[in-house]
């Protein structure tokens, strides 16, 4: 990946700790269940003073034509339907974190779901295990980490060079800021590509989930996970009933979050 | 950047807790307050940026390294660094370390001037990816439970996808699929079903439905879109093929020997894709793509059928409304080769290879009881036939990329087919005939194409075309119809046809719409004899060249506008029609020049529903089965002849369809309306006795018209843990034609036929299935009477699954043909039980058919004239033993 570098340098002159300051890290969220992967454009959005961030996977549309271009056939493993990435009536998946607070509070979808839900549940916690390679992303230098996250193994590299404790999606908590997080099996990558730091507030700000949906009820984890459990019934059940030869039907679940164990021991 | 100011401090303090050997500690700023989320490092090296540990301070400011996480660190002397975002970092030493000691180690930070807070911007640039849109995937594991069932099975419960029972077609949101394709490979074309018939489920992978599929790689994108099509992505195994062998052995009734042996053999790899199936059985099964039993044609077969000659002269046989598999008293032999060989990256030859062999029993008996002109008759025909089929077939493809940006391809298809049908008639039963119908076939098809791509979206095509069909039938009955003192009669007929093609296509898209124009000519050439007689005399001749030529130009434009698709297309043609009667000295010539335009739209409701409708007009040629003068006899007791006229009809249809498919609820609807009517149509002058049947077709510039209509309702209900479906179908013909003498007669035909389905999806091994069938059919002339039919059908299955190895199904179905006659039922049994040892390579089944041992069936059915019962013979009780083995 060529990289640009256009350093801007501005010299602002900030009395008190009135206006707040803002970090927009931007990342492409690559889905690679093999053959051709899926690209969608995402954004974090930290605020330094309220110690909050929020996360948003603006999807495939955004993306500008000049930055796409063509690939060949498909010719590998699974391919994820993107029709529902381009057709969320204007929903986009969006994950709040308030770390004074030790909160998440996302807006996403729920497997089965037509609309989606605001789910409130407690920062997850997050075993880090910092191992020793090094990598140079977008010329900062960055360290390798490892952690298990619902069912999944990640490396994340994350440079010390930004202190932001954040990374996108749900991860957070390492000494720097995470640039990129890739799953073990390499079908979830979050890498970043524009990177702007202190940015004052007259371009950015963060509306809480509550306020943004405000005539949406805000469920539980544990709704979540109940939620997706009857849906995942219900399908199963449905398929059983127009098969006429199988009697035996297995759903399975090829999201980001596989098992929700975390939440159902109890963190 | 920030300044680093470094503090070197070395602490000892000894905490007397001998179990507490950790490091730990707390951060505050200048001011005293406790400072939580601060990043605590540990390195190796001062002044290195890689860590080995870290933890963060809790909201009282503390944290803590226990012993346990940092006992693995070589070194003896490590840095602790305290960094938070906003403050000057701090790092502190620890020389030479002791594991026995515990460290408490405090910090204190100083916020950080603020004009030193710069803003920095760094930007990237996003990978280039455009994703393909168009393809859905699905794992054929979640549907199925690793039984023995082949992949049309698996594909048959696809949410979008729905499977015609009898011809095997496969259409995905409504559309005809144009092939399966075999990990990208189109092995099959449109006889797609040799693939989904056969190839076992557990051989596949996956399953993906590729919307806008384009088989020239060429034209992708360019060309229309909307062509749909499935492909099976198949499991990598260690080897580079597989395949499966299924025999089955067992006894029906009169102690004739049962058999269905099928081999089945797969072969993959980068130079050479092949599927080969042969398979034997005399248990009504039909393995093949053509259909002898019934007169169904394949889709490939429908798609052609355009070039072949007509077949005059049929056999008499009826459709079932059983299925195919109790009324097919069949012995079939079938083979069948395909491959793909890929020799270099710029050729590739395809081969199919067919042989077919059935000897197929029908003994038939039609009862017609006729009322026409206020009189009434009864005809009765027993029928005994034995209908011998046997087909060659070879087909050969060769692409050739001549350059990065054209394709030329050649397709060439040799087809021999010979039918031998003797048949025993019994006539009223008084008269005893007997006959034998012998048809040849011979079909020669080559077409040559050459594909350029002229640039990201414009392509042109050029296209020559030729086909050559040869159908010479023979058909000898005894005694003869016609003269007491003669043996017999015989009739022979021969149609040939020759069609010959050329054109260019134009094709050419851009980011909203596409569109396609093509110019050509097309001449087709369809000579006829035939001749009728006996050892006394002939009775009579036929002899005339039909030939038809087109210069057309048709163009096709397809519109994307937010959520609506437009597309019109027109069809532009000079047609002139030559016919040579050579008997009678006789031509007729026409030239007409035709416009036919067709309009579609589609309206996307919602991301689960769209309408769309269709509206078009078209002039056709009509066919030359309707241009010989003088009478051909059929069989025992019906001659054809025909006052041909070389006019066109004029058709005009409109339909509207609905299509819901809400996985989220688990409903889905679709239901379509539909209005036909035609101008200019040849109807029928029957002359009806006892004995004789004599039809003569003529050309009246008259209306048909049809109203078809049908809904098709599904919901999954969660309280009853079932599926319900509602299908119902409906369509009123009026059509007209002269009987006996009559004036024009006005007709109507009203047909309903209404299912409802209910299969339970329960978590106990026990489950159920129940369709019930409802057909009401009214035929009837104006001011006459109706002849009105009632019938009721309905089928019943147990399923029970104890456990993963076992399975069972006991299926009954039950048949009331004709509600007024309610002593005449129908009730069938069968079971069938199977054993899958797991992760074994093998399997077994036992299955028992027609239990209750019906031996015939009965139908009823209604015209402007009569009712008509037909009642043939069935596949009597059988049972089989079935052992399978995968490799």
């Amino acid at each position: 990946m060529k990289i640009l570098i256009n350093i801007a340098l501005f010299l602002t002159f900030i009395f008190g700790f009135g206006q707040n300051q803002y970090s927009e890290i931007k990342y492409y969220f690559k889905i690679n269940n093999g053959g051709s992967p899926v690209i969608l454009d995402c954004a974090l959005l930290y605020n330094e003073n309220d110690n909050k961030s929020t996360f948003i996977n603006f999807g495939f549309n955004s993306i500008p034509e000049e930055q796409k271009t063509e690939i060949d056939d498909i010719n590998g493993d699974l391919l994820v339907n993107v029709e529902k990435y381009d057709d969320n009536n204007g929903q986009k998946p969006e994950y709040q974190k308030f770390f004074l607070k030790d909160s998440l509070v996302s807006h996403e979808s729920v497997y089965g779901e037509k609309k989606y839900h605001v789910i409130l549940e407690k920062l997850p916690t997050l075993r880090w295990e910092i191992l020793n390679d090094t990598l140079n992303i977008l010329n900062f230098k960055t360290q390798k980490a490892k952690v298990n996250f619902r069912g999944r193994d990640y490396f994340a590299w994350f440079s010390t060079e930004i202190k932001i404790s954040d990374g996108p999606y749900k991860f957070y908590g390492l000494p720097g800021l995470i640039l990129k997080i890739q799953s073990t099996d390499s079908k979830y990558t979050f890498e970043v590509y524009s990177v702007k730091l202190n940015i004052s507030e007259k371009h950015f700000s963060i509306t809480n989930l509550k306020e943004k949906y405000p005539n949406k009820k805000i469920i539980s984890i544990n709704d979540k996970v109940n939620l997706i459990k009857k849906n995942t019934e219900k399908e199963r059940k449905f398929r059983l009933s127009n098969n006429p030869n199988a009697t035996e039907i297995k759903i399975e679940h090829s999201g980001i979050e596989l098992n929700y164990e975390d939440v159902i021991n109890g963190n | 950047m920030g300044t680093k100011h470094f503090f070197f401090l070395l602490l000892f303090t000894v905490n007397s807790q001998l179990i507490a050997q950790d490091i730990s500690g707390e951060v505050k700023d200048g001011n005293g307050k406790k400072l939580p989320f601060v990043n605590i490092l540990i390195k190796e090296k001062e002044d290195s940026k890689k860590i080995i540990f870290f933890t963060q301070t809790d909201r009282e400011g503390k944290f803590i390294f226990y012993k346990k996480t940092i006992i693995s660190i070589e070194n003896d002397s490590i840095y602790l660094e305290a960094s938070l975002n906003g403050y000057n970092e701090v790092i502190k030493m620890i020389r030479q370390r002791e594991l026995t000691k515990t460290y408490n180690i405090n910090f204190i930070l100083q916020r950080l001037q603020v004009q030193k807070l710069q803003e920095i911007i760094i930007v990237g640039k996003i990978p280039k990816f455009k994703i393909s849109k168009d393809t859905i995937s699905f794992k054929v594991k979640q549907y199925v439970d690793g039984s023995e069932t082949k992949i049309e099975d698996v594909i048959k419960n696809l949410p979008g996808i729905d499977v015609n029972s009898t011809t095997g077609e496969i259409l995905y949101k409504g559309k005809s699929i144009e092939t399966v394709t075999l990990d990208g490979d189109n092995l099959f074309g449109f006889n797609y079903t040799l693939g989904t018939k056969n190839i076992n489920a557990d051989m596949v992978e996956q399953i993906e439905a590729i919307d806008n599929y384009a088989e020239n790689p060429l034209l992708k994108g360019i060309e229309q879109g909307g062509k749909v099509s499935l492909n099976l992505k198949l499991k990598k195994n260690k080897t580079n093929y597989s395949g499966n062998i299924t025999a089955g052995f067992g006894m029906f009734d009169l102690d004739k020997i049962a058999t269905d042996i099928q081999g089945n053999f797969l072969t993959t790899s980068a130079a050479l894709k092949s599927f080969a199936t042969l398979s034997q059985n005399n248990i009504g099964i039909n393995h093949s793509p053509f259909d002898y039993f019934g007169f169904n044609l394949s889709i490939e077969q429908q798609k052609e059928s355009n070039y072949f000659a007509k077949k005059n002269l049929h056999e008499t046989i009826f459709t079932n409304a059983v299925t195919m598999s109790r009324a097919n008293i069949n012995n079939q032999f079938f083979g069948n080769y395909n491959a793909i060989f890929k020799l270099n990256p710029k050729l590739s030859v395809k081969t199919n290879i067919y042989y077919l062999q059935d000897r197929i029993n029908i003994n038939q008996l039609f009862q017609n009881n006729y009322t026409i002109n206020n009189q009434n008759f009864v005809t009765k025909d027993n029928t005994f036939i034995t209908k011998k089929p046997q087909q060659y077939r070879g087909d050969l493809e060769i692409k050739y990329n001549t350059s990065k940006t054209s394709l030329l391809e050649y397709n060439l298809r040799l087809r021999q087919e010979n039918i031998k049908i003797p048949t025993i008639i019994i006539q009223n039963e008084t008269e005893d005939f007997s006959s034998i119908l012998h048809t040849k076939d011979f079909y020669l098809k080559q077409n040559l194409l050459w594909t350029k791509k002229l640039s990201d979206g414009k392509a042109l095509q050029v296209s020559l075309f030729h086909s050559f069909n040869d159908l010479p039938q023979t058909s000898s009955i005894t005694p003869s119809v016609f003269d007491e003192n003669s043996i017999n009669d015989i009739q022979e007929s021969e149609f040939k046809k020759t069609f010959l093609e050329g054109k260019a296509t134009y094709l050419g898209s851009s980011k909203r719409d596409k569109y396609t124009f093509t110019f050509g000519a097309n001449l087709s050439q369809s000579p006829f004899v035939s001749r009728l007689f006996n050892s006394e005399n002939t009775i009579s001749e036929n002899k005339f060249d039909y030939s038809k030529s087109n210069i057309f130009n048709t163009g096709v434009y397809n519109f994307s506008y937010g959520k609506w698709q437009i597309s019109p297309s027109y069809s532009i043609r000079l047609l002139n029609q030559n016919l040579e009667q050579n008997i009678e000295n006789q031509e007729q010539t026409q030239n007409n020049f035709i416009f036919e335009p067709t309009l579609n739209l589609k309206y996307k409701l919602n991301s689960v529903s769209f309408l769309s409708t269709n509206l078009g007009y078209n002039q056709n040629t009509n066919t030359e089965q309707y241009f010989f003068l003088n009478q051909v006899l059929m069989n025992n007791r019906t001659t054809v002849s025909n006052l041909p006229s070389l006019n066109l009809q004029n058709s005009q249809r409109y339909s509207l369809l609905y299509f819901n498919n809400d996985l989220y609820n688990q409903f889905q609807l679709n239901a379509d309306i539909s209005y036909q009517k035609s101008t200019g149509n040849y109807f029928t002058n029957q002359n009806i006795t006892e004995n004789t049947t004599q039809i003569e077709y003529f050309f009246l510039p008259q209306d048909n018209s049809n109203w078809n209509m049908n809904i098709q309702v599904s919901k999954y209900i969660p309280f009853i843990e079932s599926t319900l479906k509602l299908i119902s179908n409906s369509s009123i013909s009026n059509f007209k034609n002269i009987v006996n003498n009559s004036a024009l007669r006005l007709n109507e035909n009203q047909f309903l036929r209404n299912s409802f389905f209910w299969k339970t999806a329960f978590d106990i091994p026990i489950n159920f299935e129940n369709t019930i069938t409802y057909q009401y059919s009214n035929s009837k002339s104006k001011n006459l009477s109706a002849f009105i039919n009632k019938s009721w059908q309905n089928t019943f299955r147990i399923i029970l699954k104890p456990n993963k190895k076992w399975f069972l199904i006991v299926s009954s179905d039950y048949y009331l043909p004709n509600i007024e006659q309610s002593e005449q039922q129908f009730y069938f049994l069968d079971a069938t039980l199977r054993h899958k040892p797991k992760n074994k390579k093998w399997g077994a089944s036992f299955t028992m058919r027609n239990i209750t041992n019906e031996n015939n069936f009965e139908q009823v059915q209604t015209s402007d004239i009569s009712t008509t019962i037909f009642k043939s013979n069935l596949l009597p009780r059988y049972f089989l033993l079935n052992l399978m083995w995968n490799f």
